[in-house]
Formats: structure tokens, C-alpha cells, sequence
């Protein structure tokens, strides 16, 4: 399973601080651990605890509100999230960043495998051609749309 | 001898003497303005309350440091001990712990000759199970010791609702129920269950609980001299104890019994605890035995002398005593930590980051500055760019804060040598410097009691003074111009008149004003101080008749605002309402609540200090 957090104000998240409690990120035998943070608030994020992390906002263009970063220990992830969420409850952000575990890439078999799992044959239609209701043309676009995998094959 | 008083005359004829009044006492505030606060991860001293450490015992009481390549948060330990050497008198500290931190207690065992030593309270290690997301079975590894039986199970991630009821035999856990699986639960998750005995579970002799909580342990060694009854050698309940650290350092020494009936030649109580509890608060003992099992016998190898005539000691080797718990620290462990520093009797003027990176520690900090108007002194890390320093301290949003004036960022921007010698040369902080030079300053009062505070710890007078400094950052006109607009100090190397230095190039607050006094360092160091005097003083009137509150109040302010002002802190006004004059107070009963509130306010014109020079030259004919 993914290991995803996201965080934010804890008084806006209508809760008390979350730190890692079920998040999946306690074990402290996964680490060191490679993990994506991806800042969502529209100002620049300095987090010197880890290895100088400088995360650009989230309105930049060029990508630069994520970064892929190493995590020592289960101990530092404890205190980068309190971290995030004081800086999101001083600023009154309730979505503030998120942090993901990089998930090592699988053998191209193994991918090929799932994605002919999850995607049907061509020949065969995964749902009624929608477009064939001739007073909604659009929501026959939108349902081919549908049918289309998105970037991670799911 | 005859007196020719008596103190309390009834019908009779006599003289009564009345006790002493004293009205010539002068209010004066202590050193605390030399004193400085931080909330740090250390290696030793006590979890539960703030300490105090001087030059002295800085090194006994926070051990030797750690490498910052260990771990970032040694930094800490490097700033208090350069601080206290460089004018700071003390620093009262507060030790950050997570709520898996254990103390243990060291116990002897008598049961044979050769009495034997263990720390107490071991952790059962347990093993989860898990079947299709959901907890099936626990696997006891090892059973832990020194429950008292009421303890729970914390089960960790990923899943939930897992509940798992432990079975507790003579303090130990023998197995585990799986009340409920949960579910969730994608790999094992981890179990912990700390024991919470008050004291070791089962026979002992006795049991040393060190509050001051080393994570290199300590060795605790034993001995009773010989009694002997008609040249016979017998058994003995008084024991000599001491305490030591890792390094063989002589911590404490008690001498007691075992009886909980001994008594001293004074009638005091002998008991070996009773002892210790009268001597410090920062060692329990707890005897295990009683009636003729208190007591050492002639046989033991802690018993009277060897051949050669030596003491015979029973000595321990290293106990690790105290489990730290990791230094994952959440939110609420610097909740904790900063609340523990605001109600501590301790005082103190200042509030150090101690180089903390951590802004959840930095927002703590903060709202601790607040809460006892003390200055809030923080390092911006020395590794970051211009643009991630000022994005470090625009993230913390402390020109939004009430209490922006109390907070003053400082950056580093060179290398140096490590002032305490046991890191490589690296980017040290300089905040808490700063603060041991304004302590070093504050200590210089004049005849009427005042410091120069009206002289900001900046500029060409107050050097960094380490070695092998090499700047790192080179910092333009522009790049300044954006850290003084972010309320960053830099800290950089200077040329003046004499050579250049490395220098706190400025001294600005977080305040978001443009020109305001409450940009100034040196204004809130006198604002805060005039603070504390006055609320002090009125802690002193409390509970008086209004009148004599409002007649001494009314004294006290015209004499602490002319003193000021003749040492330099105040100047005059050009306020119309001032009337040319440097202060002005309204000290009145409350309109509303006339019996037993005042109202007591006060205006002051502080002197600033010279940021900005414009140095124009004209060429006459």
C-alpha cells in the first residue's frame, strides 16, 4: 500500500495535531526512506531539518514545489511533520503539503501484467457508448475520456 | 539576662517592644536579566522540570555533547556551553523528551554474597501477527519486568481499532489477548507497553531511581562498615551509597539504614530514602527488604574490609538507567516543554532556539516569548540560501504575531570552528551568543542599577569571537536589503576602523513596522525590562490598602522613570501630549472597580539606535 500523508493546520483539519498516527510512516525499519513532498501552499517552504529542503510555492511553473528527499529515521518524520503543521496552523493553511513514499519501480512484466488486468481489450467496451444518446454528445466525449488510463496505468 | 521589654504587655506596667519594621527596603530585580531559557535535546539532566546550569557544572549536568553529525539537535549543546562562557550567568533548561521516555531505577540484589545490580522496568518485546489486515496473535518475546499491572498496549500503524489486553503475572507480561484485531493492518505493527511500576516489582535490597537522567548511565556501588558486638563481627543496616557517572565522577553520597525506625543522634530520621529525600530532589531510594533482611551481613563482599585492609565495596558497572525514547518529538512535546519553562520559578530574561531547525520547536518558542515577554533569540541555519533563510522565517509568519517584537532571527553566514571543540569546523549558530554577550552587558549596571541596554549587542563593539571563520555567503546590497525587509539580522564579516570583524551587522525585531521603535533590539531589551520591574512591583503592592498601593506605585514609577532616563534609556519626547518630557505615568484606582483595581499606565520615549547613515559631501567654492 502507498504511504501518503497529508497535512495541514490541525485547528482548520478539525483535529488535533495528526503527526504520524496511522499514516503507515511508524515503522521505523522502512528507513531510511526515499519520499516525495510537495508543498500546496502559495508561499516558499524552507525545512532545514531535512538536508536543506527549499520547496518553492505551489503557483510556480516550473515544478519546483516538490522534491524528492531522503528520510533518516522514523524520528525525523516525526518532527518534519510537526513542523509542516505548525508552519500551516501559523499561517492558517488546512492543506498544507504532503508527503509520499517512493514506491521502487516494479519489472516492466509486472506492469504489463497489472495494466492488462485493469484495462479491458479494445473490442471490448468497458461501459454503453454513452455518445450514442444523440441529445447528450458531450457526455459521450467525457465518458471515452473515462475509458482512458491515466499516467500511472490505473 | 534582664531585658527591659517585653513583647506583648497584658494589664501589667512595662515596656513593649514591637517587632523591626523594615521601610528601607529598596526594590531591586536579580540577576535574571543575565539569564537565558532553552528547551533542548541533551544526553543528561532531568525530564520533568526546568534545571539550572552555570559554567560549573554544565558539563556534569548536560554531559560532554554529542557530534552534530549524530544528530542536528546537538547543536543545542554547543550553543549553551559557548553562551555560559561567554557572559551568560545561567541558563535554565528544559529537557525535550517524547512521551517514550523511561527512567528506570538501578537495583541491588543481596540474595548471595556478591550482591548484583540491574536496571529495572525492561519493555516487554512483543510480536503481532497479522491475518488478512486484521491481528490474530501476540507473541511474547520477552516479558519485560516492574509492571504494575494496569498498563495497555499502544499498537502502531497502519491499521486500527486493534485492542490488545496484556496478562500480567509478578510484574511481567505472560501473554497477550487479542480483544480485538482491528484492521488495517497491511505488515506487523509495532507494540509497546512501558512499565509504570513506581517502584522495582519483587525482592531487592535496595533501588536507586537517578532523576537526573543520563543516557550514559551511571554506576552505583555500596558498603557497610563492620559493627562488631564483643569482637564479632555482625550484621549491619546502616550502607554507605554512592552514585557515580560512566566515567567514575563522584555524583552523590548517602549514608543510612535500611531500618525504617533508625534514628540519628538528633532524633532525625536515619531511614536510608528519608535521607536521601532530605538531601536532594534529584536521586530516590527505595529499600526492599525489611526486619532481618535489612541489613548486610559480615560474609557479603560489601561488607567491612578485605585483607589488605581496603573497603570493601560492592560496585555495579555501567546502568543504563534512563530509555530517551527517540527524538521523534510531535507538537505536544514542545507544548509540553514550553509550559514546564513558563511556570518555572526560575527566572530569566531571555529565550534561546539553541539552533533549532525545527519551526514547530520555533512556534513553541514563540508563543512562550509572548506568554513572559521575554526576547525570543533564534538562529536562521547557516547552509540555507539567501532565499530559503528568508523563506525559513517568512513560513513562520511571525510579523503577524502579537509578540513580533519579541522575536529577533539571526543568520550565520560562515564557518567556524566549533567554540566547544567537539564538532568539526561547520555553520554554528549565534543567536544564544548574542544573548550571552547582552547578559555580559546587563551585568554592568550603573549606581542607579540600570544597564546599558540602550546599546544593542551589535555592530563593531560586539565580535564573533571563534576561529578559522570563513564567510561563506556573499551577500550583496540588494541581498541585504531583502533580509533586513524580512527582519533577518546577518551575522558577516565587517570592515571598520581598527580591521574587520565578524559582527551582528544589525538589530532589527520581527515587527513589521518601517520606522517605529519597536524595530529595535535595544528597545524592546529596556521595554521588557521596564516591564518586568513595574509587574514585578506591583506583585508587591497586591493585597495592600488602595491608598498606600497607589502612594507607593505613584514613588516607585517617578523613581524608576527618572533613573532611566538619567542612564540613557530615555530621552525627551516630541509629542505634543508629552510636553517635552521623556515619560509620563497615570497611576489611578479603576473607575468601574474602585475597591480593588488599579489602573497604572505609562508612556516612555525610548532612545533609538543608528541603523542608517547619509553622508553627504559638497565641494564649496
Amino acid at each position: 500500500m502507498l504511504k501518503k500523508i497529508n497535512l495541514g493546520a490541525p485547528s482548520l483539519k478539525g483535529k488535533g495535531a495528526q503527526g504520524l498516527a496511522g499514516s503507515g510512516f511508524e515503522d521505523s525499519a522502512a528507513y531510511p526512506m526515499k519520499v516525495v513532498i510537495t508543498n500546496h501552499m502559495p508561499s516558499d517552504i524552507s525545512l532545514p531539518e531535512v538536508n536543506g529542503l527549499f520547496l518553492r510555492n505551489v503557483c510556480n511553473s516550473k515544478g519546483l514545489n516538490r522534491a524528492t528527499v531522503e528520510i533518516e529515521s522514523a524520528d525525523q518524520l516525526k518532527r518534519l511533520v510537526s513542523s509542516i503543521e505548525q508552519i500551516a496552523e501559523l499561517s492558517g493553511y488546512e492543506t498544507a503539503m504532503t508527503i509520499e513514499e517512493v514506491v521502487a519501480a516494479k519489472p516492466l512484466e509486472v506492469i504489463r501484467q497489472k495494466l492488462s488486468d485493469e484495462i479491458p481489450p479494445a473490442s471490448t467496451p468497458a461501459q454503453p457508448p454513452i455518445a450514442d444518446n444523440p441529445e447528450n454528445p458531450q457526455a459521450g466525449n467525457s465518458g471515452k475520456k473515462g475509458h482512458k488510463p491515466n499516467k500511472r496505468g490505473q | 539576662m534582664a531585658t527591659a521589654f517585653t513583647r506583648q504587655l497584658g494589664a501589667e506596667s512595662g515596656v513593649q517592644l514591637n517587632p523591626l519594621r523594615d521601610a528601607s527596603e529598596i526594590p531591586a530585580l536579580d540577576n535574571a536579566d543575565q539569564v537565558f531559557a532553552i528547551m533542548m535535546r541533551a544526553t543528561r539532566g532531568r525530564i520533568d522540570k526546568p534545571f539550572k546550569v552555570d559554567r560549573g557544572n554544565v558539563l556534569k549536568k548536560l554531559g560532554k555533547g554529542e557530534q552534530i553529525r549524530i544528530s542536528a539537535l546537538n547543536e543545542a549543546w554547543v550553543h549553551v556551553v559557548e553562551a555560559l562562557n561567554n557572559g551568560a550567568y545561567e541558563a535554565v533548561v528544559q529537557r525535550l523528551v517524547t512521551d517514550a521516555a523511561l527512567i528506570k531505577w538501578a537495583k541491588v540484589t543481596a540474595t548471595t554474597d556478591t550482591p548484583a545490580f540491574s536496571a529495572t522496568h525492561t519493555p516487554a518485546v512483543l510480536t503481532a501477527t497479522v491475518t488478512a489486515g486484521s491481528i490474530t496473535a501476540v507473541t511474547v518475546d520477552s516479558g519485560g519486568s516492574d509492571y504494575d499491572g494496569t498498563e495497555t498496549i499502544t499498537v502502531g500503524g497502519p491499521g486500527t481499532n486493534a485492542v490488545l489486553t496484556p496478562v500480567f503475572t509478578d510484574g511481567v507480561i505472560t501473554s497477550v489477548t487479542v480483544t480485538n484485531g482491528g484492521t488495517g493492518y497491511a505488515t506487523a505493527p509495532a507494540l509497546t507497553c512501558l512499565p509504570t511500576a513506581e517502584e522495582p516489582v519483587g525482592s531487592y535490597l535496595f533501588a536507586v531511581k537517578h532523576l537526573e537522567c543520563f543516557n550514559d548511565g551511571i554506576v552505583v556501588e555500596f558498603r557497610a562498615d563492620e559493627k562488631k558486638t564483643g569482637g564479632v563481627a555482625g550484621a549491619n543496616d546502616k550502607i554507605t551509597v554512592r552514585i557515580r557517572d560512566k566515567d567514575g565522577v563522584l555524583l552523590h553520597e548517602f549514608y543510612g539504614s535500611l531500618d525504617p525506625a533508625a534514628k540519628d543522634d538528633f532524633g532525625n530520621s536515619a531511614y536510608l530514602p528519608d535521607v536521601v529525600s532530605a538531601q536532594t530532589d534529584t536521586i530516590e531510594i527505595a529499600v526492599g527488604v525489611a526486619g532481618s533482611n535489612a541489613d548486610v551481613e559480615p560474609t557479603s563482599d560489601a561488607y567491612g574490609y578485605d585483607d589488605n585492609g581496603q573497603e570493601k565495596w560492592a560496585r555495579s558497572s555501567v546502568l543504563v538507567c534512563f530509555t530517551e525514547g527517540g527524538t521523534g518529538y510531535v507538537t505536544d512535546d514542545y507544548i509540553d516543554a514550553r509550559q514546564k519553562l513558563q511556570f518555572t520559578p526560575h527566572n530569566y530574561a531571555y529565550i534561546s532556539s539553541g539552533g533549532s531547525q525545527s519551526p514547530a520547536l520555533l512556534a513553541q518558542l514563540a508563543q512562550l516569548a509572548f506568554d513572559t515577554n521575554r526576547q525570543l533569540r533564534f538562529d536562521v541555519p547557516g547552509n540555507l540560501t539567501p532565499d530559503a533563510a528568508i523563506a525559513f522565517v517568512e513560513q513562520l509568519n511571525f510579523g503577524a504575531s502579537a509578540s513580533s517584537h519579541l522575536l529577533h532571527p539571526f543568520w550565520t553566514t560562515f564557518k567556524s570552528n566549533d567554540p566547544t571543540g567537539i564538532n568539526p569546523r561547520g555553520f554554528f549558530g549565534v543567536a544564544t551568543l548574542n544573548i550571552a554577550y547582552a547578559c555580559l552587558r546587563n551585568a554592568q549596571t550603573n549606581a542607579k542599577g540600570f544597564a546599558p541596554k540602550n546599546y544593542p549587542i551589535a555592530g563593531r563593539e560586539w565580535p564573533v569571537r571563534r576561529t578559522n571563520i570563513t564567510q561563506v555567503h556573499s551577500l550583496d546590497n540588494q541581498t541585504l536589503n531583502a533580509l533586513a525587509k524580512a527582519k533577518i539580522n546577518p551575522v558577516m564579516y565587517e570592515t571598520y576602523t581598527g580591521g574587520g570583524r565578524y559582527v551582528f551587522r544589525d538589530s532589527l525585531t520581527s515587527a513589521l513596522v518601517e520606522s517605529s521603535l519597536k524595530k529595535l533590539i535595544s528597545v524592546v531589551d529596556m521595554s521588557t525590562s521596564i516591564d518586568e520591574a513595574v509587574t514585578r512591583f506591583g506583585k508587591d503592592v497586591l493585597q495592600l490598602p488602595m491608598t498606600v498601593a497607589l502612594k507607593r506605585m505613584t514613588d516607585y514609577l517617578t523613581a524608576l522613570f527618572e533613573d532611566a532616563e538619567a542612564s540613557g534609556w530615555l530621552v525627551p519626547s516630541d509629542e505634543p501630549e508629552m510636553g517635552g518630557r521623556a515619560w509620563k505615568f497615570d497611576v489611578r484606582p479603576n473607575e468601574v472597580r474602585p475597591y480593588d483595581r488599579m489602573d497604572v499606565a505609562y508612556w516612555l520615549r525610548y532612545d533609538g539606535a543608528v541603523r542608517q547613515i547619509f553622508v553627504t559631501q559638497t565641494l564649496s567654492r
